[in-house]
């Protein structure tokens, strides 16, 4: 019972372990061999991926602030390697979710449209803006997903009365079979212009940031437009698959994707996500939700005051 | 469809991603940029780097997938193309289904992303 807190111990000593090298490196001693940062990035990120899936946040979400924060590569080509870890995730996932109808086409692809064209926006000023003001809103953003975390409540069944005007037009409503009521359950969607204007900053912090932004996603779905927990849970994964793959372009073609940072990280994610889903049968909720909160808390206070030179 | 095709790429892709790294990292495809000079990269901003090393940006790395680091873009850019794939995909079905708003919306998806994959955006200094 007691592993997500080894885990989230584990986790900690690298990253306590992680600016200490790094100083010294910068202090004037012999730099360390070019594989040591890679090795200690793949297991990094294994450990993120494990405790990602357990406190059920997308990889990109811990990814960008935790690797900024502690390792030695620019801020450019971490949210690079963000963006690649959160769209391996989802491209991963995304069938699943489609045949289970956890994910649905309908109310993906109007939103996903949305965040993808104004992710691309983002993606063009996080990387035109200077470093040190990106890395400051990264802090700021970080800092709020932590409060957010805190104080959100999510509902499982929100009650849409009846479907908006657009929603009607695009056909957004389905049905999924939900096994602790054994019943298939019906629903619709509300509000949906208020949640496509909310996709519009969703877009631009996921390609701002390079975080995949799943929490968001699921935000907006689930409190704003009405739709299931479990309906907007699926339907963010999968579109995330094609607002971070639109950024992701982005970062690539600016040279802002280095393959000695962004497959360590995709494969460690990749592999930490699947003893994740094991750990998370035998976890304790509530045990991990604070530990990936204090790691949170940690890693965006230090990409506040990294942004701001302290 | 959407799904089948998702699946088949996502597990080639990672499948591709792997096998060019370790072929990279293992020292059997030699880098442009040799490896042990990566660390003075790293640091740098993304257009910093490209200026420094003298890379090519947008689609200039196709004529560079002879080398190790260059060979990895070929995992994450058929990473990068699944979903246009998809949505090129099931498109025909959406017309015969006549299926006018979401045609429209898949027609705009598919420039967003071919408009992103283009290279044709370029961050001003």
């Amino acid at each position: 019972m007691t592993r997500p807190i080894g885990f989230g111990s584990c986790a900690l000593s690298v990253l306590v372990w992680a600016p200490s090298a790094w100083g010294a490196e910068g202090a004037g001693s012999p730099p360390v061999a070019w594989w040591v940062w890679p090795s200690a990035l793949f297991v990094v990120t294994f450990l993120l991926g494990i405790v990602a899936v357990v406190a059920g946040l997308g990889g990109g979400t811990v990814y960008v602030p935790i690797v900024s924060g502690f390792f030695p590569f620019h801020l450019d080509f971490v949210r690079g390697a963000g963006l690649l870890v959160a769209l391996a995730g989802a491209l991963a996932a995304g069938p699943d979710l489609l045949e289970r109808r956890l994910a649905d086409f309908r109310l993906a692809l109007p939103v996903a449209l949305v965040a993808s064209a104004f992710a691309v926006v983002g993606a063009l000023a996080g990387l035109a803006l200077p470093t040190r003001l990106v890395q400051t809103g990264l802090g700021v953003i970080i800092i709020g997903i932590v409060v957010a975390l805190l104080i959100a409540r999510r509902s499982d069944f929100p009650r849409v009365t009846h479907a908006d005007r657009l929603a009607r037009a695009l056909g957004i409503s389905g049905a999924y079979h939900e096994p602790s009521l054994d019943a298939d359950v019906a629903w619709t969607v509300h509000r949906t212009w208020r949640g496509l204007l909310l996709f519009v900053l969703i877009g631009l912090l996921a390609g701002m940031f390079g975080i995949g932004a799943g929490w968001a996603n699921v935000a907006v779905l689930n409190l704003v437009m009405g739709a299931p927990l479990k309906v907007a849970v699926g339907t963010s994964i999968f579109l995330l698959s094609i607002t971070d793959t639109s950024a992701a372009w982005v970062y690539l073609n600016q040279g802002a994707m280095l393959p000695m940072v962004a497959v360590p990280s995709v494969v460690g994610m990749m592999l930490g996500s699947r003893v994740g889903v094991r750990v998370l049968e035998r976890a304790r909720p509530r045990t991990v939700r604070w530990a990936i909160i204090v790691l949170l808390l940690f890693a965006g206070v230090r990409a506040f005051l990294k942004g701001l030179g302290v | 469809m959407y799904a089948v095709i998702l699946r088949g790429g996502s597990r080639l892709s990672m499948g591709v991603l792997l096998l060019t790294f370790l072929l990279y990292a293992g020292g059997l495809a030699s880098p442009l940029i040799p490896i042990d000079r990566l660390p003075q990269y790293w640091g740098l901003k993304a257009a910093e780097y490209l200026r420094r090393a003298e890379l090519p940006s947008g689609w200039g790395w196709v004529r560079l997938v002879g080398f190790g680091d260059y060979l990895n873009y070929v995992g994450i850019v058929m990473l990068a193309s699944l979903s246009v794939l998809c949505l090129l995909a099931i498109f025909p079905l959406l017309l015969r289904r006549k299926d006018t708003a979401f045609i429209l919306i898949v027609l705009a998806e598919i420039a967003v992303l071919f408009l992103a994959a283009s290279g044709l955006l370029v961050v001003g200094h």
